[in-house]
C-alpha cells in the first residue's frame, strides 16, 4: 500500500520535475525569444536615436536658415521702405519740376514697387515666421521622440537586466531543485 | 512303511499311573468275598464245623485266583495294546479272540486303532503332498525372494493352490506396487532434484532479493533524505520563484512602457511629419513670392535704367533728378536683388534640409513602426516568460508538497525495506535448509529406487 503510494508520488514527482524540465526548457527558449526582441527593439530604438539626433540637428540648421532668411526679409522690407521714401522724395521733385510727367510717372511706378515689395515682404516675414514656428513644434516633437526614444531605451535596458536577473534566478532555482532523484534507481532496486 | 505317530495324549483325572495289579487285587478280593461269604453262610446254617473252612477258602481261593487270571489277562493284553497305541504304534492289535463284552471291546478296539491308522495314512499322505507343495511353493518363491517379482507359483488344487493363487495375486499387487514405487520414485527423484535447483535457485534469488532490498533500502533512504533535502531547496526555490515572477513582472511592465512610448513617439513622428510637410508647402508658397519679388526687383532695374535714360535725354536741363532717382533705384534694387538671393539660398537650403529631415523622419516612422513590432514581440514573449514562470512556481508548490509527502512515504518504506530485509533473509536461511531437505530427500529416493531397483517385476 505504502509501496504503491510511493510509487505513485515518485511518478508524480517525477512527473513535476519532467513538466518543470519542460517549462523550464520552454522559460530558456521563451526568455531567449524575449531577450532577442528586447535586443531589436533597443537596435531599433538606437537608430529612432540616431535618426531623431539627426532630424534634430537638420531642425537646428533649418531654424538658423530660417533666422537668416527672416533678416533677409527684413533687408528686402527696408530697401521697401527706402524705394517708398525715394518715390517721394521723386514726386516732390516733380512737383519742383512744374509737375514733370516723367518723373511723376517713375515717382509712382516706385511707389507702387514699394508697396508690392513691402506686401512680398511682410508675406516671406510671415512664410519664414510660420516656419520657424514650425520648426521649433518639430523640434519639441523631435526633442520629445529623443525624451521618448531614451526612457524606451531604458525602459529596454531594464527589461533586459529584468531578464537576466529572471534567468538568473531561474537558472539558481534549477540547481536548488534536484531533478527526479534516485527514482530510476528505486525503480529497479525495489522489485 | 511304519506308521510311527506321536503318541496321543489321553486325559485323565489323575496323573498318576494305575498299577497293573490294583484292578486284579480288587477283582481278586471282590470274588474271594464273594467265595466265602457264601461259605462262610453254608457252615454257619449247616453247622459245619470250623475246620470245613480251610478246603473251601481254598477252593475258592482257587476259582478266585482262576477267574481273575481269566478276566484280566485280555484286559491286561489290550491294556499293554493300548500303551502302544498311545505310544504311536497304531499298528499295535490286541487279537484278543474272545467272545464275550471284553472281545468285543478288544474288536472295537482294534477297529478304532485300524481306522485310526486309516486317517493317520491318509494323513501322512495329505501331509506329504502338502510338504511337497509347500516345498515346490517354497522354491517357487525363493525366486520371488530374490528379487524376481515376475514368477507365479503354480497353482494346485486345495488349500495350497489358494494359498498359491493369493500369494499370485499378491505378487501381482506387489509388482504393480513396486512398479508405481519405482515410478514415484523417479518422478520424486526427478522431482526432488528440480525441487532442489528450484530452491537453490529461490535461495539464490532471495539472497538477491535480500542485497537489491539492503540496496534498495538504502536508495529509499538516500531518497528520503534527498526528498527532505528537494522539499527544504523548493522552499527556498518558491522564494526565488517569487522574485523571479517579480522580476518578470517588472521586466513586462517596462516593456509595456517602452511600449507606451513607442506609441507616444508614433504620434510624435506623425505630428513632426505633418509639420515638415507644412514646412515644404510653406517652402513653395514662399518661392512663389519670391518670384514676385524677383519680378519687381528686375522691374526696379528697369525702372532705374530708365531713370538713367531720361538722366541722359535730359543732361542739360536738370537730368540730376533722373540721375539721383537712377542711381537711388539701382542702389535699392541691387540690396533687393541681395536679399532676394540670400532668402532663395535660405529656402533651397531649407528645402534640401526638409528633404534630408523628411527621409530622417520616415526612417524614423519605419524604425517606430519595427521598434513597435519588436517591443510587441518582446511584451507577448514576456507573457509567455510570464506565464511559464507562473507554471514554474506552481510547479515548485506542488513539488514542495509532493517532496514532503515523498519523503514521509519513503521514511515508512524504509522500515518495511527494513522489515522485508528480515523476512527475505529469513527466507534465504529457511530456502537453504529446504535445498538441503531436498537434497537428502532425493538420496533417500534414490536410496530407495535402487532398493526397488533390484526386484525384476516385468
Amino acid at each position: 500500500m505504502n509501496d504503491s503510494l510511493l510509487r505513485l508520488t515518485l511518478a508524480r514527482d517525477t512527473e513535476s520535475y519532467d513538466y518543470m524540465d519542460r517549462d523550464s526548457a520552454r522559460h530558456e527558449h521563451d526568455g531567449s525569444r524575449a531577450e532577442d526582441n528586447v535586443e531589436s527593439a533597443r537596435a531599433t530604438m538606437r537608430k529612432i536615436l540616431e535618426s531623431a539626433e539627426y532630424v534634430s540637428e537638420r531642425t537646428a540648421h533649418l531654424s538658423i536658415n530660417v533666422s537668416e532668411g527672416i533678416k533677409a526679409t527684413e533687408t528686402l522690407a527696408a530697401v521697401a521702405r527706402q524705394l517708398r521714401t525715394l518715390s517721394s522724395n521723386t514726386s516732390l521733385e516733380a512737383s519742383r519740376l512744374n509737375g514733370n510727367a516723367t518723373v511723376a510717372e517713375i515717382a509712382r511706378q516706385m511707389r507702387l514697387l514699394s508697396q508690392h515689395v513691402t506686401a512680398l515682404s511682410e508675406h516671406l516675414a510671415s512664410g519664414l515666421r510660420a516656419q520657424g514656428i514650425a520648426l521649433g513644434e518639430m523640434s519639441a516633437a523631435i526633442d520629445s521622440v529623443l525624451v521618448d526614444a531614451a526612457s524606451t531605451q531604458a525602459s529596454l535596458e531594464q527589461s533586459s537586466e529584468y531578464l537576466y536577473s529572471d534567468h538568473a534566478l531561474l537558472r539558481g532555482l534549477l540547481q536548488a531543485v534536484p531533478s527526479a532523484p534516485l527514482t530510476s534507481e528505486v525503480a529497479t532496486d525495489g522489485e | 512303511m511304519s506308521v510311527m505317530s506321536p503318541p496321543i495324549a489321553v486325559t485323565r483325572k489323575s496323573t498318576a499311573r494305575v498299577r497293573p495289579w490294583t484292578l486284579r487285587v480288587k477283582l481278586t478280593a471282590a470274588l474271594a468275598v464273594t467265595g466265602l461269604v457264601p461259605s462262610l453262610l453254608i457252615i454257619y446254617l449247616g453247622h459245619i464245623t470250623w475246620w470245613a473252612l480251610v478246603p473251601a477258602v481254598a477252593i475258592t481261593l482257587f476259582f478266585t485266583v482262576s477267574l481273575s487270571h481269566y478276566v484280566m489277562t485280555p484286559i491286561l493284553k489290550l491294556r499293554a495294546t493300548a500303551e502302544r497305541v498311545q505310544a504311536g504304534d497304531f499298528r499295535a492289535r490286541s487279537n484278543i479272540d474272545l467272545h464275550d463284552e471284553i472281545g468285543d471291546i478288544a474288536c472295537a478296539f482294534d477297529a478304532v486303532t485300524e481306522h485310526a491308522l486309516t486317517l493317520i495314512n491318509e494323513l501322512e499322505s495329505q501331509r506329504l503332498e502338502l510338504e511337497n507343495g509347500i516345498i515346490q511353493l517354497f522354491t517357487e518363491l525363493s525366486q520371488a525372494a530374490n528379487g524376481d517379482l515376475t514368477v507365479r507359483p503354480t497353482t494346485s488344487e486345495g488349500s495350497l493352490g489358494a494359498v498359491a493363487d493369493s500369494i499370485s495375486v499378491l505378487l501381482r499387487r506387489f509388482c504393480a506396487i513396486v512398479r508405481d514405487i519405482q515410478a514415484t520414485a523417479r518422478e520424486v527423484s526427478a522431482g526432488s532434484l528440480q525441487v532442489a535447483g528450484t530452491v537453490q535457485r529461490v535461495s539464490h534469488e532471495a539472497d538477491k532479493q535480500a542485497k537489491a532490498l539492503e540496496k534498495s533500502a538504502k536508495g529509499i533512504s538516500d531518497l528520503s533524505a534527498s526528498a527532505s533535502s528537494v522539499s527544504q531547496r523548493t522552499q527556498s526555490a518558491m522564494t526565488v520563484s517569487a522574485r523571479a515572477l517579480d522580476a518578470v513582472r517588472s521586466g513586462h511592465d517596462a516593456v509595456a512602457g517602452a511600449h507606451k512610448t513607442m506609441d507616444a513617439i508614433r504620434d510624435t513622428t506623425r505630428r513632426a511629419t505633418r509639420k515638415v510637410k507644412g514646412l515644404g508647402e510653406s517652402a513653395q508658397l514662399m518661392s512663389q513670392a519670391l518670384s514676385l519679388v524677383q519680378r519687381n526687383t528686375e522691374e526696379l532695374q528697369i525702372m532705374a535704367g530708365n531713370a538713367s535714360i531720361e538722366a541722359a535725354r535730359h543732361a542739360d536741363s536738370g537730368g540730376g533728378v533722373f540721375r539721383s532717382v537712377a542711381d537711388g533705384i539701382e542702389s535699392l534694387a541691387e540690396q533687393s536683388q541681395l536679399a532676394l538671393r540670400q532668402i532663395q539660398e535660405v529656402i533651397a537650403r531649407n528645402q534640401r534640409e526638409t528633404v534630408g529631415v523628411v527621409e530622417a523622419i520616415e526612417d524614423v516612422t519605419i524604425q517606430v513602426v519595427a521598434g513597435g513590432r519588436a517591443v510587441q514581440h518582446a511584451a507577448e514573449a514576456f507573457e509567455v516568460v510570464d506565464s511559464v514562470v507562473h507554471e514554474l512556481a506552481d510547479l515548485n508548490v506542488f513539488i514542495a508538497s509532493a517532496s514532503s509527502e515523498q519523503a514521509r512515504k519513503a521514511a515508512e518504506l524504509a522500515a518495511m525495506m527494513g522489515t522485508l530485509n528480515g523476512i527475505s533473509l529469513e527466507t534465504s536461511r529457511t530456502t537453504a535448509a529446504s535445498a538441503d531437505s531436498a537434497v537428502r530427500l532425493r538420496e533417500l529416493t534414490d536410496q530407495l529406487n535402487s532398493s526397488v531397483a533390484t526386484l525384476k517385476v516385468s
